[in-house]
């Protein structure tokens, strides 16, 4: 039986075929559509399964670790700046191990497409001294997913599975096999001295560890060194290691190139970057005049590979060492290792003019309320966060975005920064979305409120985690699964960190979105103030249900009154808003087929050009 | 054994994530090995968008520049971005009403016109790919897009409108 799949999909069906049934995940691209697959395919197959959206990472790995020392197999999904939100989780597990398995699945994004970093997750595990899969194409992965599961159960280590966006994303035919349907029984064996080891057992568990991976380094199943020793023929003049899509891309090359020239390269594909195979550097440093390393995104093999004089990669700059890896840069790297061509990595000297940047939907709320907060708090500065939001930046709404729930803990250092200083504190606002405040932005509130800062405290509430695919928020209640939880509300939350100023908006009604964010800031202000809490709910329309209820207007822009000013193109930048094409005086219309009706650019117009139609 | 490499090139929103999954439900439906590549997450909030669909023997869905069979460009401000993808002798399709110096008018059609003209807004790929696939180095018959339009369709009413625009797309060429 095969099927096609995505990539995430194909990982999640490759867990499920080697009995993991629990999954914790928080959504992150490029990984966010792992736990949906792993509930539907295991609702497909009737199995007894538990997957949930967690909160955080931290929480989703504390989650699957815990289901994987008593007896279980388990697996902790996210992405890779998720897995620094973890670190903690993953680094201690590692000593601990486990009784059943636990996957921690960390995507990562070369690139960056669509993180703040473009960091190796292999390189997290070998700081936690995990071991490590790096998968090929979206059948390997599938594969891989059971590999880690067993060798995780094998070694009573968690095993980490790192694919890159390249793979999450790519779609392809999937050989299945059978799910098995017999569900394990849990069995916790009390060990205080294992689970809650002190530090003198953690030096213990850290040798046990270190000994381990000797192991693993020296396993047969793990060699792509020595295998290649049966073939007789002379060995070509320069081996090129590689592991992942960088291997599949690689291998695409090599495939492509005439005999000839492909005669003069060795590809060895590794599956297990970490520990990597105690046999590399020995047998290829003495087979290979020269070793080229092409993996991604950081030297995680070159570092491991000893000797680095007759090896190239990304420490001797024959890899660029930042960026996905193109074709291009391996083509010119292939050329400078065969024929000591000078490197070219800036691709051929194409010169594509830019893409069109991203921007808020249509109609998105967001908008609406990046609109409001500029009118309200025009000279403010605005501390913003992960999610859609973030590109408030092309509205001119967001000043700072470091990493996820930020903006509460920036927004209240721009407080203290300000008040240590004699001039007048400028209006300070965190702008943070709901996902992101459950996620991590309460801690940062606590802190905030316990330190005495005054800001505007703007949740954009859309009800949804719209970024990543719409997952569901606590705010409502609904799982992963579908099924109904209490409803954790945003304002119980906010009260319960001790805001006392809470006002709830419709970011659709701009005048008192206006009001209020001004009212806010001076509230915050006052001796009794602080910490002021606008929630400006209103959900997002990518959900269906939210799309079907909007009241919707026919909007047009009158020819004559429009005077090319650019102003809401600047200001509101909807791209239902576009430039008439080859107008002289670049005047404004209404892209029928994008727009959505929702009447927010109605008042936006200096010269009120922009209409209702009259019908 | 078919051998294609198609960029497909568009905004966010336009489609072309759907239209990938198209081609390559028609490489299932002829019995080829493919691998494709979807862009994901910021990317999709309407900015510059590709898809990458590799049939044949090939293990990355990734395609080099000069090396792509053929480019299909939903939005003509992405054509000048990907043209350098496209090998020699490579096909070109464009939807766009405007004139492209270095592309001769048969390689251009007006899609989005055509479908709003059709009251048919949110089926400019679907239109399109019917155009698309009356041209004769694109690796299926207009037949076998009908079928992966059917067997990709996930209600009557959706099948009955796609199939209308892929109609309207043929008509076109």
């Amino acid at each position: 039986m095969q099927q096609v799949m995505l990539g995430n999909e194909a990982m999640a069906r490759g867990l499920l075929e080697k009995g993991c049934t629990f999954t914790y995940a928080y959504p992150g691209t490029p990984s966010s559509e792992i736990l949906p697959a792993f509930i539907e395919q295991g609702r497909d197959h009737d199995l007894t399964i538990h997957g949930h959206w967690s909160v955080n990472e931290k929480i989703a790995l504390e989650s699957a670790f815990t289901a994987a020392i008593t007896g279980m197999r388990s697996a902790a999904i996210m992405k890779q700046v998720g897995l620094n939100v973890a670190a903690d989780a993953f680094l201690s597990s590692a000593y601990l191990g486990v009784t059943g398995a636990l996957v921690v699945i960390s995507a990562d994004d070369p690139g960056p497409n669509s993180s703040q970093t473009e960091q190796d997750s292999r390189m997290f595990a070998m700081l936690a001294k995990v071991p490590v899969f790096d998968p090929a194409t979206p059948q390997e992965a599938s594969i891989f997913a059971g590999r880690a599961l067993d060798l995780s159960e094998e070694l009573g280590l968690p095993v980490m599975l790192r694919p890159t966006a390249t793979l999450c994303h790519a779609r392809q035919n999937i050989n299945l096999e059978e799910i098995p349907k017999k569900p394990r029984q849990p069995e916790f064996i009390r060990q205080p001295q294992r689970w809650a080891a002190t530090p003198k057992h953690r030096f213990l568990q850290h040798q046990q560890l270190n000994q381990k991976l000797l192991e693993l380094a020296a396993d047969p199943r793990f060699d792509f060194a020595t295998k290649a020793e049966t073939d007789t023929s002379a060995p070509a003049p320069y081996g090129i290691i590689a592991s992942g899509c960088a291997w599949s891309l690689t291998a695409d090359l090599l495939n492509s190139l005439p005999d000839k020239e492909s005669r003069q390269f060795t590809l060895y594909k590794v599956d297990l970057p970490y520990p990597l195979h105690k046999n590399a550097g020995r047998d290829l440093l003495k087979r290979h005049q020269k070793l080229l390393v092409i993996e991604e995104s950081m030297p995680v093999i070159e570092y491991q590979m000893g000797d680095q004089k007759k090896i190239c990669g990304r420490l001797d700059g024959s890899i660029p060492d930042a960026g996905a890896l193109t074709p291009e840069s391996i083509v010119s790297a292939l050329n400078h290792l065969s024929d000591n061509r000078p490197l070219s990595a800036k691709d051929k000297g194409v010169t594509a003019p830019p893409g069109k940047r991203p921007s808020l939907c249509p109609g998105c709320p967001h908008r609406s309320s990046f609109y409001a907060l500029k009118k309200a708090l025009p000279k403010g500065i605005y501390a913003g966060d992960i999610g859609c939001y973030t590109l408030g930046i092309n509205l001119g709404a967001l000043d700072s975005c470091l990493c996820m729930g930020a903006s509460i803990s920036q927004a209240g250092s721009f407080y203290q920064t300000f008040a240590q200083g004699n001039e007048e504190i400028p209006p300070i606002a965190a702008i943070i979305g709901d996902s992101t405040f459950y996620h991590s932005g309460i801690p940062a509130l606590v802190n905030a409120r316990w330190e005495g800062s005054r800001f505007v405290l703007l949740l954009v509430d859309n009800s949804t985690t719209a970024m990543t695919g719409n997952q569901p928020t606590p705010a409502a209640g609904l799982r992963a699964d579908g099924s109904q939880g209490p409803a954790l509300r945003l304002e119980t939350l906010l009260k319960g960190c001790g805001i006392e100023k809470i006002s709830v908006v419709d970011p659709y009604r701009q005048s008192e979105m206006i009001d209020t964010i001004k009212k806010a800031w001076q509230y915050a202000q006052t001796p009794e103030g602080g910490i002021a809490a606008v929630i400006a709910r209103r959900g997002c329309l990518m959900i269906p249900a939210e799309r079907q209820q909007l009241e919707t207007f026919q909007i047009s822009i009158s020819d004559d009154d429009c005077t090319g000013c650019g102003y809401c193109l600047k200001a509101f930048e909807c791209p239902a808003l576009v430039v008439k094409a080859n107008d002289p005086e670049n005047r404004v219309t209404i892209d029928q087929v994008t727009c959505v009706g929702c009447g927010q650019c109605l008042d936006i117009c200096p010269q009120g050009a922009i209409k209702i139609i009259e019908n | 054994m078919t051998d294609c490499k198609l960029l497909i090139a568009g905004l966010g929103g336009q489609g072309v994530v759907f239209l990938s999954r198209l081609i390559s439900q028609a490489a299932l439906l002829a019995g080829d090995d493919f691998i494709t590549y979807e862009s994901h997450g910021m990317a999709m909030r309407g900015g510059s968008v590709t898809s990458q669909v590799k049939i044949g023997n090939y293990r990355s869905p990734l395609i080099a520049l000069d090396s792509a069979d053929i480019l299909l460009v939903l939005a003509a401000g992405e054509y000048k971005r990907n043209q350098h993808f496209i090998r020699t002798g490579g096909t070109c399709l464009v939807n766009s009403d405007q004139p492209f110096a270095d592309l001769a008018q048969e390689n251009l059609l007006e899609a989005t016109t055509i479908a709003l003209d059709h009251n048919l807004p949110k089926a400019v790929n679907l239109v399109f790919s019917g155009w698309v696939a009356q041209h004769p180095t694109f690796p299926y018959s207009f037949a076998l897009m009908q079928e992966a339009v059917k067997t990709m369709a996930v209600s009557p009413a959706i099948e009955t409108a796609n199939l209308k625009a892929l109609e309207i797309g043929r008509q076109q060429y």
